[in-house]
């Protein structure tokens, strides 16, 4: 990127400035014309000189065109003007006046407008731009950077410089221009008044800009400081739950406080500056009308000056200082905002970057090839080896297996070929080109990488999964179609130097999969996750998932009918005891208590148990069924024996979570509990606050679950008669918070697990959760759901980092990832995948077999896994031994060379 | 069966008799009772063990797969411990444990288990007493079979 800011702009803006400024010069005229007037009104029409020899009219509005004197004096006359009396002549030009208040604020108003626009453009473009630097980065760069740094700069940092873009060449044009002419006009109307504005012009052009250089070098330290202060809260929060478990928070807050406190002094230290700068200014400023006066009415008592040419000389003073303080201004904002562009540019102009796309599309790999480490090498940053010097030729296709323990050599050797990585010595040739010459496009066609520490982006699994084919660009739509928003968003777009590419278009590159349509994607994907053996957990995803309120009529009728399967299926099994389902008059031993209360899912926060006490409905009706104290009782009995067991214990807390009571209260509060309670007088009520809690623990409570033998018959049967009349008086403005359980109706709300079940698993049978899923899985396939289960599944949300993904199909995404797109070489590191599995050689098999056309790296630990794969590479430390194996079919395709 | 039930069945066990009672409640609470029928497979050879089995009633039958119909079975009775030992030296289950009778087991998920032997120093004292005694009369009976040979 263009390293001087103004040559930057110039070359990206130019048509738009030279419109502007264009416009400015056209305005000239109209200002000249709107100092002029007042005097004309005090002279000609208010003290009547226009009228002196007897005239009764005078002349306005003539238009006349010509020479000044000293060319020859020349004039044309356009136009006559009209013949006024001395009240018409003074409302005629105090209108003409008003209007050119007018059409001035017009100019300015277009003025200000376009800067403002050009200054959105050009900041769009240079954070567009920034951010396609950043892409370019190597990996290895990438990584080095923090990402709260990169975000502030192209977030905030830049925001400054966008909007100095507009004023860059038009501020000080359109200012000096709105100055001389005032300069000019008050120079034609007493040369020694001019004289004396002009000299207290220059002493403020020449002073101000000194003192505030030292301003400018604490603006730069300021943006340093904070930029850095940004970098440190964002790896403090990377680290946050680190430090909060190694108790460094104080040691952590102090750093932050240095930094705060060397911020504000840079702050305190900027502010008196500015303030005694901005002291001088106004000062200089209301100097000079000192001299109007004293000078100018000395003038005017003699006679050299009439009062018209002061009082417009004075008028035409007030519009100086603002253009020249403006300017200082402006002067000011572009050394800040140059050193700031500087700043910003030598963070993103790395000086070996990517080349990111091919210009003339991707040539594919031939099937066949060679692929040869040529003395590949690396070294970390202190000089010590991380891989000792490796050479080797494959011929493609083949399988390789990659052997060493986690994060060691064997990692090193998957990030370069992967190009995660190209800090290394030596050459990985593919095909003869080195790898490191592939442009970014052609690489992840090449390759397909899979690391153990992928990142997951927000969105669904399957958004996750097909990232690889967000490739083909999309097709750019005929101008006829667009409608009018999109034809704005394309010509901004294009304005400003962005993609016009619309984010919402289909990127899928579905050649590159090798099927035709979305469909047989998900067919593509579900067979790699069979490879990969994972497919079952996508299913269980989507048992998860919860039913939305939108589902279709049909779709409802058939997970009514997958239910009455999953009862009959069950009953056929013998397993008809492991669910209890929900009846609306039997109390359900396995739910909670406040399931039984409510019956049905929640679909809002309003009846949440932890707050339950605090809904006006649902406390009226748990008063009426005199349910409170009974409640209260069993909470204060579970919050004694929770405190009772996990008294003195250390990390108690991770423990006490697996016995938690569905209520979010932490220990801390059960332990303040326990505390009120022992203090608490039988007589007097308990204060809100405790009760809700106790409450809230309560309607967590499972008898067979938590064992406390809190439950009797006649508590049952009252929590049975609050369930009927808690549904029948439900309010309207209710209903969107609650499904109740329903045999014959969906369960919006609840998983798909929850609705097929229609229960609760018995506590004490021994994998029931297992045995149930078998179940559950056949019952959907019969009722034709399998599709939609398995498409919930993958629309599952990741959440940040993909937190709500169970592990092991956070550590599937990458290698399915790699898989997706059918690279040539694809490079998996498995170890920690295969970990998760029950079978990893069944797992390796799959791959090796849906990988026969590629050659396929893998990355594993345990080398029994591997043993039937010839040729490996064993890394013990830093050095890989090349073990080539004895299948004597493939002996001479596959050589370690030296 | 409540707690109570439980905690008097533990407490009968010659692992857990050291055990304060509120760790004893801890254990039988973060455990999960379960129940199997004459034949029903606690444990299954050559799967990774994820719990440890506390029998509470009842009696389990170990067997190994590769011994066939004939092979030494050995039958454990209530108080008897499953699952611990491959749990700890992270082996996979040698052997078959099937319920010879109704059993009453209670359940240790592993990660339970090693939370508390982490954090409940009386459960991993106890834990190591039950070991080092196994390990005595399994020495005591390879010399005896010495001696008979």
């Amino acid at each position: 990127m263009e390293t001087n800011l103004f040559r930057y702009v110039w070359q990206k803006s130019r048509g738009e400035q030279l419109l502007v400024l264009a416009i400015i010069l056209a305005s000239i005229p109209f200002t000249w014309a709107s100092f002029n007037v007042p005097k004309r009104i005090v002279n000609d029409a208010i003290q009547g000189q226009a009228f002196k020899d007897g005239k009764q009219t005078a002349t306005f509005f003539d238009i006349s065109i010509g020479l000044p004197d000293w060319l020859g004096g020349w004039q044309a006359k356009l136009f006559d003007g009209f013949q006024l009396t001395q009240i018409q002549l003074l409302f005629a030009l105090s209108f003409w006046f008003l209007t050119l208040v007018l059409i001035n604020g017009a100019f300015k108003y277009i003025v200000n407008l376009r800067k403002g626009i050009l200054g959105e453009r050009m900041l769009r473009r240079m954070r567009y731009d920034l951010f396609g630097l950043l892409l370019r980065f190597r990996p290895d760069e990438m990584r080095a950077v923090k990402p709260a740094e990169v975000a502030s700069m192209i977030k905030d940092e830049v925001e400054p410089i966008g909007g100095f873009v507009g004023d860059a060449f038009i501020q000080p044009v359109f200012l000096l221009s709105q100055a001389l002419t005032a300069l000019a006009f008050i120079m034609v109307q007493s040369f020694w008044l001019g004289s004396i504005a002009l000299i207290i012009v220059l002493v403020q052009a020449i002073i101000i800009p000194i003192l505030r250089k030292e301003q400018l070098r604490l603006g730069r330290e300021r943006q340093i400081a904070s930029r850095a202060l940004a970098g440190r809260i964002g790896e403090i929060v990377d680290a946050g739950p680190t430090i909060q478990g190694h108790g460094a928070t104080s040691y952590v807050q102090s750093d932050i406080s240095g930094r705060l406190g060397n911020l504000f002094d840079i702050r305190y230290a900027l502010y008196k500056r500015k303030f005694a700068v901005k002291f001088l200014n106004n000062l200089l400023a209301q100097v000079t009308p000192f001299f109007f006066y004293a000078v100018g009415g000395f003038f005017a008592l003699q006679g050299r000056l009439d009062i018209g040419q002061l009082v417009a000389v004075i008028a035409a003073y007030r519009d100086l200082p603002p253009p020249i303080k403006e300017l200082i201004d402006w002067d000011q904002q572009r050394n800040d905002v140059t050193i700031k562009y500087e700043q910003v540019i030598s963070q993103f102009n790395a000086d070996d970057t990517l080349v990111l796309d091919e210009t003339d599309g991707v040539k594919p790999l031939p099937a066949k090839g060679k692929l040869r480490f040529d003395g590949v090498q690396m070294l970390d940053n202190r000089g010590q080896p991380l891989l000792a010097p490796l050479t080797l030729t494959i011929e493609r296709p083949s399988a390789v297996a990659v052997i060493g323990p986690d994060g060691g050599a064997r990692d090193v050797l998957g990030r370069i070929l992967g190009r995660q990585t190209m800090g290394y010595s030596g050459r990985v040739l593919i095909d003869g080109t080195p790898l490191s010459r592939f442009s970014v496009e052609r690489a992840s066609h090449v390759i397909g990488y899979a690391g153990s520490d992928a990142e997951i982006i927000a969105g669904s699994m399957r958004d996750n999964i097909l990232l690889p084919l967000k490739r083909h660009r999309p097709e750019i739509k005929k101008e006829g179609n667009l409608s009018l928003e999109e034809h704005h968003r394309f010509i901004e777009s294009v304005r400003s130097g962005n993609t016009p590419l619309s984010f919402d278009a289909d990127w899928t590159d579905y050649a590159a999969a090798g099927v035709k349509d979305a469909t047989e994607l998900d067919g593509h994907i579900r067979a790699i996750l069979e490879t990969l053996g994972c497919a079952e957990d996508v299913y269980e995803l989507g048992l998860d998932g919860k039913i939305p309120p939108e589902l279709p009529e049909d779709a409802r009728q058939r997970v009514i009918t997958a239910r009455a399967a999953v009862a009959e299926e069950l009953g056929k099994a013998k397993l008809a005891g492991l669910i209890e389902t929900f009846e609306p008059d039997r109390y359900n031993a396995n739910a909670t208590i406040g399931e039984n209360l409510i019956f049905g899912a929640l679909r809002s926060t309003r009846f949440q148990f932890e707050t339950l006490l605090f809904e006006p409905y649902a406390h009226s009706i748990l008063k009426a069924e005199a349910l409170i104290e009974p409640l209260v009782a069993v909470g204060s009995r579970i919050v004694s024996t929770v405190v009772e067991i996990f008294e003195g214990l250390p990390q108690g807390h991770a423990l006490f979570e697996r016995y938690s009571f569905g209520a979010s209260i932490a220990f801390d509060r059960l332990n303040e509990l326990a505390g009120i309670l022992a203090k608490h007088d039988v007589r007097a009520p308990l204060d809100a606050e405790t009760e809700r809690d106790l409450l809230a623990l309560a309607l967590g409570y499972i008898e067979p679950k938590h064992r406390l033998n809190l439950l009797d018959d006649r508590l049952r049967a009252r929590i049975l008669r609050a369930r009927k009349s808690f549904r029948h008086h439900l309010p309207a403005d209710a209903e969107e918070d609650i499904t109740f359980y329903d045999p014959k109706q969906v369960i919006i709300g609840a998983s798909l697990r929850d609705n097929l079940i229609f229960g609760r698993l018995g506590f004490g049978i021994s994998d029931a959760r297992r045995k149930i899923a078998k179940i559950v899985r056949a019952a959907l396939k019969r009722a034709g759901l399998d599709g939609e289960l398995y498409r919930i599944g993958l629309n599952t949300d990741c959440g940040p980092r993909g937190r709500y993904l169970p592990t092991r199909l956070k550590l599937a995404v990458p290698l399915a990832q790699a898989l997706v797109k059918a690279p040539r070489i694809a490079v998996l590191d498995l170890s920690r995948y295969l970990d998760t599995m029950e079978d990893p050689e069944a797992v390796i098999a799959r791959i090796r077999d849906s990988c026969r056309e590629l050659t396929v790296f893998l990355l594993v630990e345990d080398d029994r896994l591997v043993k039937d794969i010839p040729l490996r590479i064993r890394f013990e430390g830093v050095v890989g031994v090349i073990e080539s194996g004895q299948t004597p079919a493939q002996e001479p395709t596959r050589q370690a060379a030296e | 069966m409540t707690l109570e039930a439980d905690i008097a069945a533990l407490k009968k066990l010659p692992l857990f008799r050291a055990l304060p009672s509120p760790r004893l409640k801890l254990v039988a609470l973060m455990g999960e009772k379960l129940s199997y029928a004459p034949g029903d497979a606690l444990v299954e050879s050559g799967t990774t063990p994820d719990g440890m089995f506390v029998i509470l009633s009842g009696e389990v039958e170990l067997s190994h797969r590769e011994a066939g119909e004939h092979g030494r079975r050995i039958r454990l009775g209530t108080g008897m411990t499953v699952g611990d030992v491959p749990m700890l030296c992270g082996q996979s289950h040698t052997a078959e444990v099937t319920a010879a009778t109704d059993v009453v087991a209670l359940r240790l998920p592993k990660d339970i288990f090693f939370e508390l032997l982490q954090t409940v120093p009386d459960f991993n004292a106890a834990l190591t007493r039950d070991l080092a005694s196994r390990l005595y009369k399994l020495a005591h009976r390879v010399l005896d079979e010495e001696k008979a040979d």
